[in-house]
Parts: C-alpha cells; structure tokens; sequence
C-alpha cells in the first residue's frame, strides 16, 4: 500500500466524491417528489392513468439504466435536444429510480388499513389530507427498509454514470487507474467511500423514521377488539 | 333561466324528514342487493334495521352516505341530495368536492372502530373538523374536550388508539364523529366486535346520544338495544324492508311467522 501514491490522488478522488453525492442526493430527491404523487394514482380503483404508469414502471424496471443513459445521451440529439451530460444522468437516473420509488410506495400504502381510509371519506376529510396525515404515515414504517435499501442501490447506480463522460467517483478512479497502472490503493479507497457515503445514507433514513413515525407503533396495526377485550 | 324547475325538482322532502330515501336500488353485477328500497327518518329519530346477515343492513346504511354509490334512487339528508345533482334535467354523480360537503350532515360509525392509529385521542378528534375547517382551531378543541368527556375518557386524551380496549375506542369514534357536529348518525354493527361488557358502555353512550334528540339510524343485533331506544323498528330481508314498526308491535307475539323466527336464535 503507497500512501503517498494515494495522497496524491486523494484531491481527485475527493471531488470526484462530491460529483457521485450530489447526483445521488438529487436523484434522490427528485425521485421521490415524483414518485409520492404519483404513488397514489389509481390505487383505490384503478383508471387509464395509473395503468399507463403501470406500464411506466414496468418498462423503466427492466431495461437497464445504461440503456437508458445511451438513449437519452445519444438518441436525443437526434430529435434535436442536446442536454448536457450531468443533465443526462440526472434524468435517466431519476427516470428508472421513480419506477421503483412507485412501487416502493405503493407496497406501503396497499399495507394501510382501508377501513380508516373510509372513516376519513365519510367525515369529509379532502383527499390529499388523507393521503399525507392517515395514509402515508402509516405506510412509512412498511416502505421505508425497502426505501432505504433502494436508496442505496441509488447510489452505486451512479456508477453507470461514468459512461457518459460524468466525472464522478467510479469514473474518476478508472481513470486513475489507467494512467498509473497501480489499482490496489485507488479501488479500495473509493470502495471505501461508497461505503461511508452509504452509512451516511443509513443514518439520515434512520433519523427521518425516528422523527416521523413517533407514537406509531412497528406498523399499522389492526385492531383485534377480541384480543384488547381480554388483555 | 331555469332556477323555477331546479327550485321545485327534483323534489326536496318534507322538512320533518332528516333522511329520506327514495327507491333505493343497488346491483352488484348481477345480484341485486337493494331493491328499491323507501325509507324516512324524522328529526330526533332512532330507526333500528335489523334482518338476516346478508339482507343488505350495511349497504343501506352505506347508501345514506353514498360510501357506496346505489345504482338507482335517491338519498336526501337534512333537505340536500346527497351524492347527485341535477344536469340538464338529469340526476349525475356529485363531484368529490361536492360530495365531501354533502357528507358533512352524516356521521358514522362502523364496527371496527377506524381510528387514525397514527394520531392520540385528541388528534383523531380534532382532525376532521380542523382540515374541514369547521370552526376555529379554540372552538374545534374545546368541543373535542368537552365530547371525550362526555363519552367518559378525559383521562385518554394523550393515548393511541392502540393503547385503548376496544370499547373505549369506539366511544372515541363516536366522539371523532360527533364533532363534526352532524346531523345524523349512523351506526353499522357499533358493537358486534366487543365483548357484551364493553358492549354495554358504547351502548350507555347511544342511549343518551338517542335520548338527547341525536336523529340515528343504527344497524344492530342488539335487539335488547332495538327494543328499548329505537322509535321504529325496520326488519330487512332480502333488499327489501319486509317490516316496520314500533318495536311493540314488530317485538310482539303477533308480528309475522318468518320475524319471529329470525328474533328467536
Ligand atoms: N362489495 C360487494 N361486492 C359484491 N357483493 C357484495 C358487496 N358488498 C355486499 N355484497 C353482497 O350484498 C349483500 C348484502 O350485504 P350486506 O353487507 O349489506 O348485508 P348485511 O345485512 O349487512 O349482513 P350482515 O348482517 O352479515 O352484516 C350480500 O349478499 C353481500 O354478499
Ligand atoms: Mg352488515
């Protein structure tokens, strides 16, 4: 191991660093404000929009973000858009992400109890509260392992980034590598930081369920009257 | 213009009547479970359905809300067309928006109580009426107070639902739709779900509600709970009201064969 071949390349590495955690937070982001709404589409009774996101989610879950990436990144100048590399990545990112985001949340939301969603429509409740006060913090502590794990699939997916010229983490090392021929120090080095940028991940999932899942219990458990009577 | 055909049709019913539904017809495929049915609940009111498990108890009272859409028919409650409106001479569905406020005159509450489990006592109280905005946020509160007192649970406010025996959740889910101050109330199997002791504490709590003048409309097995609270009885079979009555006269020895057979076991 020669810690000086790496200090060397650590600056580089460093920014590269910050390349894969920013397209990871704002895929991320953008994923999930997509998929939040859209979630919901068609869930109670299912109408032509929802089976059109359907067929979204099922199209965007097998083809492979590299794929995706080549269409968006060679294909659209054909139609006359050219968008800028990073602009790329973010899109097709964040395309194959909300696909599993969708399902993600619905898995959640299907695990709520209906009848209080009824008890909500027959008190007049509007919808979208019902959905953000009754329905989705009760699915949040079903979705959010699954959220997470996803979270971090996310992140090592940014990887398939460096294809498109994006110089983050995977990227930047490869090119390292084939400058110096000397890819022990640098492989696990970025190994390393994909693990801690993974932790990190972990951390702020784990804070975010502690603060929005106060007072509810491991899930959203039904009611079994018989069983309170004789406890 | 046309307001003197919208003013006069379709007709309003008389103003005595809280409920009023008019041929009530409900197919699910090809099964027909309400058959036309005709049913007027008077203000201050206690109607009692009672029949035979699937004689249609729970979509009737289902249709009163429009929970359920009936496939044919009307229901008004407080003087309002619930769930339709008229186009171009024609009844159509209410949009959501519409449909929402029409839902404000009926409250309900079912047999497996429905509290929000995410929400303490208070919260599941007040939640309605504060995203209704049904009065001040102060007014909402105090109102709140004042009806899990009344249902005897002051001391729960802070507690989850999951913290409560089942009795006591349901009184809270009488409170939680009492303070929407509605019109009527609905009761769908209130207590099939509890053991006859905490049965008989959400029952105290129906009584008074009855007594204070409440206009409800409560499917039930009690028939102790029909006997002594109801001002009418409506035997259901089939989809249709086979009987009504006092409960004197649909309780006695001289109503029909296939009733008494039905209130023996
Ligand atoms: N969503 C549905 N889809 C199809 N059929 C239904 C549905 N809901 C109810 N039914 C049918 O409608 C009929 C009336 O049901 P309903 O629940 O109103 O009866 P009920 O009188 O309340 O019975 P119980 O005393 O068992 O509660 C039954 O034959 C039932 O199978
Ligand atoms: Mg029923």
């Amino acid at each position: 191991m020669d810690l000086n071949y790496l200090a060397e390349y650590l600056p580089v590495l460093m920014d590269a660093t910050k390349v894969t955690a920013i397209l990871t937070v704002v895929t991320l982001i953008l994923s999930t404000v997509i998929a939040l709404p859209l979630s919901v589409v068609g869930l109670r009774k299912p109408n032509a929009f929802s089976a059109a996101l359907d067929l979204f989610t099922l199209f965007m879950r097998s083809i492979p973000t590299l794929v995706v990436l080549f269409f968006f990144y060679y294909g659209m100048p054909y139609l006359g858009l050219v968008l800028p590399a990073f602009a790329v990545a973010v899109v097709g990112l964040t395309l194959s992400a909300v696909a599993y985001n969708i399902e993600i949340f619905r898995s959640g939301l299907r695990a709520v109890d209906p009848g209080q969603i009824e008890a909500a429509e027959a008190l007049g409740i509007p919808r979208w509260r019902i959905w953000v006060n009754i329905a989705f913090p009760q699915a949040m502590p079903v979705f959010l392992p699954t959220y997470l794990s996803n979270a971090t699939l996310i992140l090592k997916g940014t990887s398939v980034a460096s294809i498109i010229t994006i110089p983050e983490l995977t990227a930047v090392s490869n090119e390292i590598v084939s400058l110096t021929y000397q890819p022990f120090e640098i492989l696990i080095a970025s190994a390393l930081i994909y693990v801690v940028l993974g932790g990190a991940l972990s951390l702020i999932a784990a804070a975010v369920r502690r603060h929005l899942t106060r007072g509810l219990s491991a899930g959203p458990v039904r009611s079994a009257p018989a069983m309170k009577a004789s406890a | 213009m046309t307001e003197a055909k919208t003013a006069s049709w379709p007709t309003p019913p008389a103003p005595e009547h809280m409920v009023e539904l008019r041929g009530i017809v409900l197919n699910y495929h090809k099964l027909q479970v309400l058959k036309g049915v005709n049913l007027a609940v008077h203000k201050g009111e206690t109607v009692a359905i009672i029949g035979p498990s699937g004689s249609g108890k729970t979509t009737l009272l289902r249709c009163i809300n429009y929970l359920t859409q009936p496939s044919g028919g009307e229901v008004w409650v407080g003087g309002h067309l619930v769930g339709q409106r008229p186009v171009g001479g024609r009844l159509r569905p209410a949009p959501d928006s519409v449909l929402r406020r029409h839902r404000l005159d009926t409250g309900m509450v079912f047999q497996q109580f429905n509290l929000f489990r995410n929400m303490n006592v208070l919260d599941n109280v007040t939640f309605a009426p504060l995203s209704t905005g049904r009065g001040s946020p102060g007014e909402i509160r105090a109102r709140a107070l004042q009806l899990v007192e009344r249902v005897g649970l002051g001391h729960k406010l802070n507690a989850f639902p999951n913290e409560l025996s089942g009795g006591q959740q349901q009184r809270i889910a009488i409170a939680r739709a009492l303070a929407m101050q509605p019109k009527v109330m609905l009761f769908d199997e209130a207590t099939s779900a509890l053991d006859p002791e905490l049965a008989r504490e959400v029952l105290d709590v129906m009584r008074e509600l009855a007594r204070e003048g409440m206009t409800m409309v409560v499917v039930t097995h009690e028939m102790g709970f029909a006997r002594e609270v109801a001002d009418r009885v409506v035997f259901m079979e089939r989809g249709e009201i086979a009987l009504q009555g006092p409960p004197s006269q649909v309780f006695s020895d001289k109503a029909p064969d296939r009733i008494r057979r039905f209130l023996q076991h």
